[in-house]
């Protein structure tokens, strides 16, 4: 079934086009979520959340961008949406634990761990992730893509609705800002070494 | 102080390559089958709206607003009731002051001669 057909199966309601649409796409929508929520129960529900938005607007699909580009910008936006809600979730958190002891404190994740990365770079991809977490959100999910996807600059320009040279800059400006966390990182390591 | 800022540049380059060759992580098994439950249990509560308007908070929100509808308008009816008899009280005394009564003209059985 070609992707042509696929869409048509999917506007006529067929379910069976639909368990197929999610079998092709479920890993990269699944990638591409947890590389930006960095956990992945968050990113099975994001992704959750994606198909069903596939699913009730497949008939908005106008057909001028590849299927894959159109669920990467669905996957992309609702993960941005889930990290804002789980912000506020923390901040009201922080704020009725001002009003009584039962109130716990969200807890701080752990590093994340990315299943896919080799076992020799676990720690630095660890503390890399940390630092694309403190990105300013295109940045985030321009690199995520472009590194955990290994989509092109064409690619992520389509995903992002920008220009070519817009998705370079805001990649050349996203590794600068890490190497700024990192250099700012180590250096408070350095100086809490005795 | 040159070798922690040699030591920091190679870390630093370190970790900016430590995604390099990353393998796509693989969705959890039994996706579609979570996925179809929750779209089910979805549709059944009528969409986003429905799970809005089915929210405990909303319900205690909307409880809230008609028990205070409702305790304003008792209050403004037991003011107006006082205001009222203090009216009728007032009404007395000016007709106390002032002779006012009804006149006899249409008394029929009048017994004067």
């Amino acid at each position: 079934m070609n992707e042509l057909e696929l869409i048509q199966q999917l506007r006529a309601g067929d379910e069976l086009a639909f368990k197929s649409l999610v079998a092709n796409y479920q890993d990269l929508v699944y990638n591409t979520a947890l590389g930006i929520v960095q956990n992945s129960e968050d990113a099975q529900d994001v992704a959750q959340e994606v198909f069903i938005q596939v699913y009730r607007s497949i008939d908005q699909f106008k057909g001028d961008a590849r299927l894959s580009t159109w669920i990467y910008r669905i996957t992309t936006t609702k993960a941005l949406d889930h990290i804002r809600s789980r912000r506020r979730k923390k901040r009201f958190a922080f704020i009725t634990s001002l009003f009584g002891p039962n109130d716990e404190l969200v807890h701080e994740p752990v590093d994340f761990q990315h299943p896919g990365v080799a076992l020799d770079r676990k720690e630095q991809a660890a503390l890399l992730f940390r630092m694309i977490d403190q990105l300013p959100e295109n940045q985030k999910v321009a690199f995520t893509l472009h590194k955990t996807e290994e989509l092109s600059y064409q690619e992520i320009a389509e995903v992002m609705k920008l220009s070519v040279s817009a998705v370079e800059s805001l990649l050349f400006r996203a590794r600068q800002n890490l190497r700024k966390l990192l250099e700012k990182h180590y250096q408070q390591n350095n100086s809490q070494d005795p | 102080m040159s070798t922690d800022l040699h030591n920091n540049s190679r870390r630093i380059d370190e970790v900016m390559e430590s995604l390099e060759g990353i393998q796509r992580a693989k969705a959890p098994d039994f996706m579609y089958t979570r996925l179809k439950a929750k779209m089910e249990k979805e549709f059944d509560q009528g969409g986003p709206l429905g799970r809005w308007l089915t929210k405990p908070v909303l319900a205690l929100s909307i409880a809230a607003i008609i028990l205070i509808i409702n305790a304003t308008t008792v209050l403004k009816m037991w003011e107006q009731g006082t205001s009222a008899s203090s009216t009728s009280e007032s009404a007395q005394v000016v007709a106390a002051d002032y002779p006012v009564s009804v006149y006899p003209v249409y008394n029929e059985n009048s017994v004067e001669p």
